[in-house]
C-alpha cells in the first residue's frame, strides 16, 4: 500500500535565550527550511508541549515534533532533565532529539548521547556558520534520514504507525 | 567549527553481510570524497566482537573503536536489532553513534530501530548517484558538523569541573 504523502516534519526548538532563538530562526530561514517551527523557552514548557498540556492542548495548533532542537542550559528544567524525561516515555522514542548548545564540554557530549540524544551540535560563533549548520542539519535530518512515525491523533489524516516520511 | 578538527580521521565501522552492498557503499563513500578509515564486519556477532575487542579484534590499533557505526538490519547470526539492543545495554557503548543503513522501508523497522536507540535511520538508495549524495550528507553532518562523544572517557566528570575539550580539538598550549 502506498502511504499518503507525509506531512512536513515539525521542528520544535527549546531555547531560553531570545537572542539565540532569533539567530536560529534566521539561520533556519536562510538555510531555506520552511518546515513548521515552534519554540518553547524552558524545559518544563518543552515537556508540557510534548504532553499537550495547558496552552499546548490543541495538537492541530501544536503538533508533536519530529525533530527537537534542545538547548542544555535552560531555567526550571535543563536539557539533560528533558532528555531523561522524554526517553523514559516509550511514546516519544520516535522524537529525534538534537542537542544545540554552546557547551563544548566532552562530558556534556557524552552525557547527552548516553541519555539518548540522537545528535549533538555546538552553536557556532558566527551567523554564516549557523546557517551552514542548519543547511547541513536539514540535508541530513529532513531529506536523508527516515523519520519514525509520530503519533498525531488529530493530524492531517495521518494514520499513526503506518506512514513515514523521508 | 568548534568540534573535531580532524574529522577525516574518524573511523567508520560498517556492519553489512552483502558483499555487493559493501562494494557499493565503499564506492559511494569514495565518490563522496569521504576518505575516512572504513572497517567492515559481515554479521552481527562479528560486529559485537569488533566493538568489544575480542578474538581477532583485540588489537585496538588495528581495529580502533569506531566514531560511527553503519548498521545493516538483515544480517545472519545476529540481526541489526539484536546488535542495537546489545550495544545499548553496555555502558561502554551507550554513546556510540549508530546509523541504521538498510533496504527496509517498513515503518515498523524504523520505529523499532529508534526505540532501541539508533541515532538515525537511512534507507539504502536504489541508484548509485543517490548513494553518493547520501554518503556526502552523512559525512557533512556526522563527521564535520555534529560533536562526537569519546567512548573511552567515563560518563561523569571526575570531581571538579572538567577541562577536557572535544575529541580531536587541539588543546591550547
Amino acid at each position: 500500500m502506498i502511504p499518503p504523502v507525509p506531512p512536513e516534519a515539525v521542528i520544535l526548538l527549546a531555547e531560553d535565550l531570545p537572542n539565540d532563538v532569533f539567530l536560529i530562526r534566521r539561520a533556519v530561514a536562510n538555510a531555506g527550511i520552511d518546515n513548521p517551527f515552534f519554540v518553547v523557552t524552558n524545559g518544563e514548557e518543552c515537556i508540557a508541549y510534548l504532553h499537550g498540556k495547558g496552552q499546548y492542548a490543541n495538537r492541530d495548533e501544536f503538533p508533536l515534533p519530529d525533530l527537537l532542537l534542545l538547548d542544555l542550559k535552560m531555567p526550571k528544567m535543563d536539557g539533560f532533565e528533558v532528555l531523561r524525561a522524554i526517553r523514559s516515555e516509550r511514546r516519544f522514542a520516535s522524537v529525534r532529539i538534537i542537542v544545540l548548545t554552546s557547551s563544548q564540554d566532552i562530558f556534556d557530549v557524552n552525557k547527552a548521547y548516553d541519555l539518548g540524544a540522537n545528535s549533538f551540535l555546538v552553536k557556532p560563533h558566527d551567523f554564516e556558520n549557523f546557517t551552514t549548520m542548519m543547511r547541513t542539519l536539514a540535508a541530513f535530518w529532513l531529506q536523508q534520514s527516515t523519520r519514525a512515525s509520530v503519533t498525531r491523533p488529530r493530524g492531517k489524516g495521518q494514520d499513526p504507525g503506518e506512514t513515514a516520511g523521508t | 567549527m568548534a568540534n573535531m578538527t580532524l574529522p577525516e580521521q574518524a573511523v567508520i565501522l560498517l556492519a553489512e553481510d552483502l558483499a555487493n552492498d559493501v562494494v557499493l557503499i565503499r564506492r559511494a563513500l569514495d565518490k563522496a570524497g569521504v576518505k575516512n578509515p572504513l572497517l567492515v564486519v559481515r554479521d552481527g556477532e562479528e560486529c559485537l566482537a569488533y566493538l568489544r575487542g575480542v578474538g581477532k579484534y583485540s588489537d585496538r590499533r588495528e581495529y580502533p573503536l569506531p566514531d560511527i557505526l553503519l548498521l545493516d538490519l538483515k544480517m545472519p547470526k545476529m540481526d541489526g536489532f539484536e546488535v542495537l539492543g546489545a550495544i545499548r545495554k553496555e555502558k561502554a557503548f551507550s554513546t556510540l553513534r549508530v546509523i541504521v543503513l538498510t533496504s527496509s522501508e517498513e515503518i515498523r523497522d524504523v520505529n523499532r530501530a529508534y526505540e532501541l536507540g539508533a541515532n538515525s535511520f537511512l534507507v539504502k538508495p536504489l541508484e548509485f548517484e543517490n548513494y553518493a549524495a547520501m554518503m556526502r550528507t552523512l559525512s557533512a553532518f556526522w563527521l564535520r558538523c555534529s560533536a562526537a562523544p569519546k567512548l573511552d572517557l567515563p560518563l561523569e566528570a571526575p570531581g571538579t569541573a572538567p577541562t577536557s575539550t572535544l575529541q580531536g580539538s587541539q588543546p591550547t598550549p
